[in-house]
């Protein structure tokens, strides 16, 4: 299981303390087997929203521009990664673009749906 | 430090995951080894609905309205290898005399990225590419990606032969980025070669002008400045074509025509506030092509030597989830310096609003269930000048053109869509 996880990167958020399970729920509905795994600790105490990136100990933290660059699909030299994300109404998805990427949600999804229709770039995968 | 999900609400559906995942796990693994694990297809199909008070725009959408207004979508991209991405799109669209082409190949283009430094990214893309100008000339046919039902008609004209080469060429184009904070740069260039064909009347100037074009390729060209990933964006586009027109009958000399056209577009993005304007000159100039010239200046300018300027203004307000409203300022001139078309009009026999429209439109739009969209809009208009002259015969005519079109009119229009993400995903495929 860990093998399979480590080559399937895998980018989602969540909120430590109610979020989680809304977040979690779509992800195994979704078949993201690498969310099985759930690092529990003292993370969990606080509320913020924060991107998940497998783990937070073999994982260096993202910081802005490069969250940016990863939700905004500038970057995708992850030969095996995927970005994941929630529904645009869903109250995390509109947390993290605004509290962790600086952004609205609408600009999200006029980036991926600009994307998809003129052939110029893969949006993530709504779980 | 890892604790394993436990929560029994959720053990039916790890369950679930669990063995779909073990199932799918060969297939999965063979993908992700080659490389194919992020392609992705989408899909929509809308459906619009258009009334008019006076003239006829999408079919014959006076009287009881026209139902030929169907636009039908289907693509598939990914990337084999993480900077190489693969994209194909194909549209059945049907706008009655406007868009008679039925199924067309979008896009078919291959696109490679290479990352300069942390915040530089240089990339070519080539094949069928869509034309990079302006705000919306990428994505217009699916309505997810346009503010209203019709875009702006004095700039994504949908009525007339100008739209065909505004939406791709037959090419290469550069790009390049650069970042620094909230800070970008962008820059877009394409050699190529629009789709002319479809659009020979409205290029020579003649009207059912048969031939064919040569010369160099037409360069688009797109830079612009954007702040927080288009909180604030502002861009410059230029369209520069050149080409010789070999013509196939004796009606029609050969002759040359030459086209510049720059088109600046702007873009506050507010949390429930957008503002967006947009400014475009086309200027034609043509030698040869006709036999015979109007004897009035202005006429003869007219096709032989026009700008034409189109410009709006538009507010969008996203007054509750999922719900948009839209008010817009439209206008459209065939000559910048006869904004009235009276010079126009005297020169050539017909009416003023021929050569002007001014279009007023106040818009609502709900996505009422996640994919699912309607839209409607009313347009108040005052002229003609994007009319399609095919489903309104005779108003090219000036001896027809006053019975066969009215200067004031409304237009109601109104759109269902639905649209579909079949996520294939490392060999599972999610629907959603």
């Amino acid at each position: 299981m860990s093998g399979f996880y480590l080559r399937t990167k895998c980018v989602a958020y969540l909120d430590a303390r109610r979020g989680r399970r809304a977040a979690l729920a779509r992800c195994l509905l979704g078949g993201l087997l690498p969310l099985l795994l759930w690092p529990a600790g003292p993370a969990s105490a606080d509320s913020t929203v924060r991107p998940y990136t497998g783990s937070n100990h073999s994982n260096p933290p993202l910081d802005r521009g490069q969250l940016r660059a990863i939700f905004f699909v500038r970057q995708t030299k992850w030969a095996d990664g995927r970005v994941f994300v929630l529904p645009d109404r869903h109250p995390l998805n509109i947390r993290f673009a605004k509290e962790v990427l600086g952004v609205y949600p609408y600009q999200l999804r006029s980036t991926w749906d600009r994307m998809v229709y003129s052939g110029t770039g893969v949006p993530p995968t709504v779980v | 430090m890892y604790t394993p999900i436990v929560n029994p609400q959720y053990q039916s559906g790890a369950a679930t995951a669990l063995a779909f995942a073990l199932l799918s796990h060969p297939l999965g693994a063979r993908a992700i080894d080659l490389g194919f694990g992020d392609f992705q297809a989408h899909g929509f199909l809308s459906q619009g609905y258009t009334y008019t008070s006076a003239n006829d725009f999408f079919g014959n959408s006076q009287g009881d309205g026209s139902l030929e207004f169907t636009e039908l979508g289907l693509n598939v991209l990914g990337h084999p290898f993480p900077n190489l991405l693969l994209a194909a799109q194909g549209i059945y669209r049907d706008t009655a005399g406007s868009d008679e082409e039925d199924f067309r190949l979008d896009y078919a283009n291959i696109d490679y990225s290479l990352p300069i430094g942390e915040s530089s990214t240089l990339g070519v893309r080539a094949g069928r590419v869509k034309n990079p100008f302006g705000l919306y000339s990428e994505a217009r046919d699916a309505i997810w990606t346009r503010p209203s039902v019709l875009l702006p008609q004095s700039i994504y004209f949908d009525g007339i032969g100008l739209r065909s080469p505004e939406l791709s060429s037959d090419g290469g184009l550069l790009y390049g980025r650069h970042q620094f904070g909230d800070h970008a740069f962008t820059a877009e260039f394409l050699v190529g070669e629009p789709q002319l064909q479809t659009a020979r009347d409205f290029i020579t100037g003649f009207p059912d002008a048969q031939g064919r074009f040569d010369g160099r390729p037409v360069f688009i060209g797109r830079a612009g400045y954007e702040w927080r990933e288009g909180r604030f964006r502002l861009l410059f586009s230029a369209v520069d074509l050149d080409k010789d027109f070999d013509p196939n009958s004796r009606d029609v000399l050969p002759g040359n025509i030459k086209l510049f056209a720059p088109w600046v577009s702007a873009q506050v993005n507010l949390e429930e506030w957008s503002f967006t304007a947009e400014y475009l000159r086309i200027s034609f100039d043509r030698t040869g092509i006709f036999p015979a010239l109007p004897p009035d200046p202005t006429a003869r300018n007219l096709l032989v030597d026009n700008t034409s300027e189109s410009y709006y203004l538009q507010a969008q307000y996203r007054f509750a989830p999922g719900w948009s409203a839209l008010a817009r300022y439209d206008a459209f001139f065939a000559n910048a310096d006869d904004h009235d078309g009276s010079a126009t009009a005297r020169g050539t026999g017909l009416p003023r609003h021929r050569f002007f429209a001014k279009d007023l439109t106040f818009g609502l739009r709900w996505e009422f269930v996640e994919n699912w969209l309607v839209a409607a809009e009313d347009h108040n208009i005052d002229g003609t000048g994007w009319l399609s002259p095919i489903d309104n015969p005779g108003i090219n005519d000036p001896l027809l053109a006053r019975g066969a079109s009215d200067g004031h009119w409304d237009l109601f229009t109104l759109m269902f869509s639905y649209r579909f993400y079949p996520f294939v995903c490392n060999g599972r495929t999610i629907h959603r």
